[in-house]
């Protein structure tokens, strides 16, 4: 692809990420969020777009850019008030602008909204700014000359003069007047003349101060437009004056009257004479000191000003990196970590004079390792925002489908979590959302007739506990319905009709393949490709989804995810003969055996008392078969993500350190039991204990063990 | 020439830069006023082309801090953008812009105008 072709394409990538920007901001100003900063910021967003549409032939962009910006130009100018904006209309103008650059991606032609462009336009010209700039040609035909030629500007003028007054700050801008002039060579051959009659004595005069006035004859066929545009590049409109040749004699005569030393070219001689013979000299010279003037002194005007730049704004200063090198860089520190405790493994085998030397550089480097692996996560880590933000569109546009009221509610947008896992977020939870809407919700006079308000509330909050972080949906709806899911459940075989599962069991069928319960099949959600999509993506991620109903009050479904997919503290244990790494996150404290007194209760099951609290005893050879229990001398307190503590019972602790997560489901396949796997120092491969599991591991175990006890038949189990 | 180029979007600049390097000058990147002025005091350039509606530091903003600087006295600054009003070239020239270019531009005539600023 050619340079320009990749620059078009990232343009248009920009483009998105300008549109969501930019309709992020509509969203607030709808909601009444919106302050003058979010106008300026939507109004940079299109602005941008505008230019970069201009600039790169996606001409059919511009007028929908250009009259949007030309509306919240109406807002940040103050011409009417952002409560009064309509967000709707501005709205439908960035999903136009949406499908303008999706179809300048795909290269087929500009669709066209003529209504979204019609309503624009009345908006901007019935503002009260009307007669406004806003109101001037679109952009793509920029429009600099200020007022028309005079009526006088006949075809017969063939030329005009010009005179120019700069400001005196002409210098300090860095305009070179020569410079400027010469460029209007380009037009005919112009005739020039610099007054120098207000350069004050030498003694008074501030070289860096501007006093010379010019004045241009120039004959040329050239319209007033393209020099003006030249000359306004450096000039403001009231520096210069330009006028038709043709309307000469009684411009000249009002010059006369006004500026004596203005000279009426080239017929009759200047007033000021000393002023023409005294160009090239006085030009000089006053451009010769501006130039020198830093070299020189400070400016005299500047002394108090000079080293302003302490009070700046802070700067923000970012860079782009391709997620491909971070993640290698992550790799890489995977790398470092294995490398790290294959050094710690080998110093274990040195005689001890040796082996302490050794471990004070391990140490180190174990330190330095650490805060580097921090510093790559920070790099990788994003506020989940990046994703709560696009779910107010989803709500507004499928309340309004579904003509349903919603408030959508968002906490802890700034919880930080990996990218990848962000990136994979997106799909689940807008799922989610739509069911929440779509199913939890009810109708406004459902809810009226059950005592509700008629504004449903769907919240949505991230918070990080432990290693993870836990997103919650939750919505004041109707609850899952239980009879429904059940009846489907049997009809479909996946339970016995005579069955008594527990609400629970229940409601987590609605993770199940092909239970959706829509009565009716909308274009919204309810194909029977739902919960169960968003629970795979979700275990794939190494999280869970669990679900809380209470028929009438409403429905939350949870995420639990970790951190990062790469790198975790863990604790080495021994397990009939194996290691198993414990995620340092979810351990609470570590104790004898002893000395939390273990029972054993009537069912079979065994609790242990840990500092006051009686917990449930998970006897880890026992249920992960690792061989016989009995060895243990270590249990571990630990709290899983629903908040549950319980005590593994382990043989030994064996150290602690960083392991590289790497998937099971990837190379393997699920282990019951394990999240992920890891390599240890020596080279071998560990199973990464997943203690948010244990609890329903543990249970389904019982009931097998009852069923079996029961009924002595394999097929019965 | 070193140039220095400021505008908040990344295509825009990539233009700008594609236009300018094509022709033969050596081009410093900033995404906005405040990293223009730290490009600045980096790269001390010959001339500077920015934008002027961007985040944290816009373009008449970073004229003046410039023109504040002790460095920032001899170079040219062009204020590139789709703005056409007057009071806000007006403001521009107050803050010390040297000259003010309308977006969307032509290569050519950019290319004369940097021409014309070269000293």
């Amino acid at each position: 692809m050619d340079p320009m072709a990749k620059l078009r394409q990232s343009f248009l990538e920009e483009c998105d990420e300008l549109l969501s920007a930019l309709e992020r901001c509509l969203q607030d100003m709808d909601s009444g969020q919106g302050d003058g900063d979010t106008v300026n910021a939507a109004f940079r967003a299109i602005h941008s777009i505008k230019g970069g549409a201009g600039a790169f032939g996606f001409t059919g962009l511009v007028p929908y850019a250009h009259h949007l910006e030309a509306g919240l130009d109406l807002l940040r100018a103050g011409k009417v008030s952002v409560q009064a904006a309509p967000c709707a209309l501005f709205l439908r103008t960035a999903d136009a602008l949406g499908a303008l650059v999706a179809a300048a991606r795909a290269e087929q032609p500009a669709p066209e909204f003529p209504d979204v462009l019609d309503a624009l336009k009345t908006f901007v010209s019935g503002g009260p700014a009307a007669q406004g700039p806003l109101a001037a040609e679109p952009a793509s035909l920029p429009a600099p000359g200020p007022a028309p030629a005079q009526p006088s500007a006949g075809p017969a003028a063939e030329g005009f003069l010009i005179r120019i007054t700069p400001n005196a700050n002409l210098f300090r801008r860095l305009v070179e007047p020569p410079q400027v002039l010469q460029s209007l060579e380009g037009f005919g051959a112009p005739e020039m003349l610099c007054d120098s009659t207000l350069v004050p004595p030498l003694e008074l005069l501030d070289p860096s101060s501007c006093h010379l006035r010019f004045t241009i004859r120039l004959e040329t066929r050239a319209e007033r437009g393209p020099i003006a545009e030249v000359l306004e590049r450096c000039f403001d409109d009231e520096e210069m004056d330009i006028i038709p040749l043709g309307g000469i004699h009684q411009e000249a005569a009002t010059a006369r009257a006004e500026e004596p030393a203005a000279p009426k070219m080239p017929s009759s001689p200047p007033p000021a004479a000393n002023a023409l013979a005294a160009v090239p000299e006085a030009l000089a010279a006053q451009l010769n000191a501006a130039r020198d003037l830093p070299l020189m002194s400070p400016l005299p005007d500047a002394s108090g000003v000079v080293p302003t730049l302490k009070n700046r704004p802070a700067m923000v200063r970012t860079i782009r990196v391709d997620l491909d090198r971070v993640d290698r860089l992550m790799n890489l520190v995977g790398e470092i970590v294995i490398t790290q405790s294959m050094l710690i493994d080998r110093s274990r085998s040195l005689p001890v004079l040796h082996a302490l030397q050794l471990t004070e550089g391990i140490e180190a480097l174990t330190r330095q390792t650490r805060e580097l692996q921090d510093q790559v996560m920070a790099v990788r880590a994003q506020p989940v925002k990046t994703v709560f933000q696009r779910m107010p569109r989803v709500v507004r546009d499928l309340a309004a489908t579904l003509g349903k009221q919603v408030r959508l509610v968002t906490h802890g947008e700034d919880t930080e979590v990996d990218k990848t896992i962000i990136e994979e977020l997106a799909d689940p939870l807008t799922h989610m959302i739509r069911n929440a809407l779509d199913h939890g919700l009810e109708k406004p006079e459902d809810r009226l007739a059950a005592g509700k308000p008629v504004e449903g509330v769907v919240t949505l909050s991230a918070e990080q506990r432990g290693g993870r972080i836990v997103i919650t949906i939750e919505d004041d709806g109707r609850g899952l319905p239980r009879d429904k899911l059940f009846a489907k459940a049997v009809s479909r075989g996946v339970m016995n009709a005579d069955a008594k599962p527990s609400a629970a069991e229940i409601d987590a069928l609605i993770f199940h393949a092909g239970l959706s319960t829509a009565e009716a099949v909308t274009d919204v959600s309810g194909r029977g490709v739902g919960m169960d999509v968003v629970k795979q993506n979700v275990e794939a991620l190494g999280g869970r989804v669990t679900v809380e109903s209470e028929p009438g009050k409403g429905c939350t479904f949870a995420l639990s995810l970790p951190l990062t997919l790469a790198v975790a503290d863990g604790m080495v244990v021994k397990v009939g003969g194996q290691r198993i790494i414990v995620p340092i996150s979810s351990i609470m404290e570590t104790l004898q055996i002893g000395n939390c007194r273990p029972d054993v209760l009537p069912g079979g099951g065994e609790i242990v008392r840990l500092r006051g609290d009686i917990a449930p005893l998970i006897r880890l050879a026992d249920l992960l078969e690792l061989g016989e229990s009995g060895q243990e001398t270590v249990v571990i307190s630990a709290e899983t993500d629903r908040g549950e503590i319980i005590g593994i019972a382990v043989d030994e602790i064996l150290g602690q350190q960083q392991v590289v997560v790497k998937s099971l489901e990837a190379s393997f396949g699920a282990v019951a039991g394990a999240s992920a796997a890891t390599i240890l120092g020596d080279g071998m491969v560990a199973l990464i204990l997943d203690i948010d599991a244990l609890p329903g591991l543990v249970a389904k175990r019982s009931a097998a063990a009852r069923a079996a006890h029961l009924f002595p038949f394999p097929s019965a189990a | 020439m070193k140039i220095l180029a400021i505008d908040d979007t990344a295509t825009l600049r990539g233009l700008l830069c594609l236009c300018l390097r094509d022709a033969g000058h050596e081009v410093v990147e900033a995404e906005n006023g405040a990293e223009g002025i730290a490009q600045f005091e980096r790269h001390q350039p010959q001339l500077v082309i920015t934008d002027l509606n961007m985040p944290i530091m816009d373009g008449i903003e970073f004229t003046r801090a410039c023109r504040e600087h002790p460095d920032g006295l001899s170079t040219p600054i062009v204020i590139l953008t789709t703005e056409t009003g007057a009071d806000l070239k007006a403001e521009g020239r107050r803050a010390g812009a040297t000259a003010w270019m309308v977006k969307p531009f032509m290569p050519d005539t950019l290319l004369s105008l940097v021409a014309q600023l070269d000293r």
